[in-house]
């Protein structure tokens, strides 16, 4: 008889809907990507320029990675702290534009690049970070 | 699987960098309709525009060239150029303009064209917001 423990199952079930999650908002930002340009270069973090590019196509490229590598068990922590690091790095994006509305985003990114951020996007940014968090503990145990 | 997995993560980034390269540099050559006057139109009469979301004036030319460049990117959708009146003399322009689906209006509006180049920049503007011409 297999035997499947719980940790193992959750873990699964958590990297799952990490990977789909994170495999839409790759598409949605690869298809608008000068949207995502342009709304990153809003931020007050950030100006227009080859590093604005080079970063907006690292963080898509993430998103990619993400998606794809965390279905492979091996790889599972060091994306997990991957997707910590890029959550982290939204969720302080996030808390210095509070309230900033953007002309350029195209309001059709899933996570992490808001219309406008609110409370509600960055409580949604902290509980993917959760989600993480509980893949890496249950990987690592 | 270590090294194919860097080469894959390597190829995405500098498939996504490049697109984003040439979108930034097509956008940077964007022109407003705003800024239609006679000086706009003495520079650009006789090149082919076309307008994307009403707003924005793009070189036929260099769009297609970033088409080619970001063809399954399909980021575009354009609505409306402007060309030269011999411009369908070329039956290859012509099967372009089609694959494109780009609708067109016979030429930039000039009043007394031959004499001293005037234009009626408010009639340009109404046709380039209304979108129409097939």
């Amino acid at each position: 008889m297999i035997n499947i423990s719980i940790n193992t199952i959750l873990e699964w079930i958590f990297s799952i809907l990490l990977a789909l999650l994170f495999y839409k908002n790759a598409m949605k930002k690869k298809h608008h990507i000068f949207s995502f340009y342009k709304s990153m270069s809003e931020y007050r973090f950030f100006k227009e320029g080859l590093a604005l590019r080079v970063i907006s196509s690292l963080l898509i490229t993430c998103d990619f990675v993400i998606a794809l590598v965390i279905l492979i068990p091996i790889y599972r922590p060091a994306i997990s702290l991957l997707g910590i690091a890029i959550q982290l790095f939204y969720f302080f994006i996030m808390i210095i534009n509070y309230n900033l509305y953007s002309d350029n985003n195209c309001g059709c990114f899933i996570i992490n690049t808001p219309y406008s951020v609110s409370f509600k996007d960055i409580t949604i940014n902290l509980s993917i970070m959760f989600v993480f968090m509980s893949v890496f503990v249950l990987t690592i145990k | 699987m270590n090294i194919l997995l860097i080469l894959g993560i390597i190829s995405v980034f500098l498939y996504i960098f490049i697109v984003l390269n040439s979108i930034d540099k097509f956008y940077r050559g964007r022109l407003l309709i705003e800024s239609i006057n006679d000086s706009f139109l003495n520079t650009f009469c006789g090149e082919l525009l076309l307008t994307d979301e009403q707003d924005l004036i793009f070189r036929l030319d260099e769009y297609i060239n970033l088409i080619k460049q970001i063809e399954r990117l399909k980021y575009h959708s354009p609505s409306l150029v402007t060309f030269k009146k011999n411009f369908f003399d070329n039956e290859e322009n012509s099967e372009l303009l089609v694959k494109l689906h780009i609708k067109t209006i016979p030429c930039i509006i000039c009043v007394n064209c031959n004499k001293n180049n005037k234009y009626d920049t408010y009639g340009i503007k109404e046709y380039l917001n209304k979108g129409v011409g097939d």
